[in-house]
């Protein structure tokens, strides 16, 4: 079980999440184990970027960009979206403009 | 600010890593060499900090060098500078798919990429990634700041060498490289001595 979420939600946001992942890092899907490191599947971080872009157009979770910095894994990966409420208006920050 | 390419026979991992330390000690080199005349290359080594980041250090001196790393294959890419953060890039030129291209350049930097040469957008779009990636990386903070937050419009604008991160505007040296019709690359110098001083001085 991820977090508080009963199992099926567990399987469909896993599915979900590894499916992304294989989609956006053009990895198979049967290759991707929890213990994969992003580093190893990800070719750079514009590839990366637009994992986390996608995770959260998908999925309509607002990612924290703070707080990714202990997100090593694919395991890593999908209980920090587990752990996401769910934000339809989920997208870029706005622009500021310096003062 | 020094950089130094590298090309690197192979695309194996370890093979670019070893290049992209060997690019680094040139750039240490070059740039110790403005303050410290003795300083051999054997002298200078490349080492990791608890964040992973790296930094350079001249035996005998005992202030590391700022140092910044970037593999793109076939290049190897380093910068380094002696008084302050600093942060470097290289990328294969590349059309974004639309949902990054939307999330990561702000509208006005957008508007300056489309108002240029059709053939030319994919090139200044692959240069505003590695310039924010630059900044990034001499913050030491990565992607916990999104690339949005990083404005460049001053920069590309010529206007004035300063760019804003998280609305603070900051003095930047910015400079960019062509590497044939594939490649970018990009390096950024900021008036910090860490991103410890970054981030307490973004508290105040």
């Amino acid at each position: 079980m991820i977090g508080n979420m009963p199992r099926n939600a567990d399987t469909e946001l896993r599915d979900t999440v590894i499916s992304l992942i294989a989609g956006t890092l053009k990895v198979p899907a049967a290759d991707i184990r929890d213990s994969s490191k992003l580093a190893d599947i990800a070719p750079d971080s514009i590839a990366l970027f637009e994992l986390l872009v996608r995770l959260e157009k998908e999925l309509g979770r607002r990612v924290e960009y703070e707080e990714i910095a202990h997100i090593e894994t694919v395991g890593d990966v999908i209980t920090y979206v587990a752990s996401l409420p769910n934000d339809q208006t989920a997208g870029p920050p706005a622009p500021e403009t310096p003062a | 600010m020094t950089g130094a390419f590298l090309r690197c026979a192979s695309d194996d991992r370890t093979a670019l890593h070893e290049a992209g330390v060997a690019a680094a000690r040139l750039a240490i080199w070059n740039a110790s060499r403005e303050t410290n005349r003795g300083a051999t290359f054997a002298s200078i080594s490349v080492k990791k900090d608890a964040s992973g980041k790296p930094h350079g250090r001249v035996r005998g001196r005992r202030r590391p060098v700022a140092v910044s790393i970037s593999h793109s294959f076939p290049f190897a890419f380093a910068a380094a500078e002696a008084a302050a953060a600093v942060g470097a890039d290289v990328e294969r030129i590349r059309d974004f798919s639309s949902v990054v291209r939307d999330a990561f350049l702000t509208p006005a930097e957008r508007e300056i990429v489309e108002s240029a040469a059709p053939d030319e957008r994919a090139r200044l779009r692959t240069l505003c990634w590695s310039l924010k990636e630059s900044v990034l990386k001499a913050l030491g903070t990565g992607l916990r700041v999104h690339p949005v937050r990083v404005d460049l419009t001053p920069v590309l604008r010529g206007d004035s060498p300063a760019l804003s991160v998280c609305g603070v505007l900051r003095a930047v040296e910015a400079r960019s490289w062509r590497i044939g019709d594939d490649f970018v690359a990009a390096a950024v110098v900021i008036p910090i001595r860490s991103a410890y001083d970054w981030q307490h001085a973004a508290k105040r």
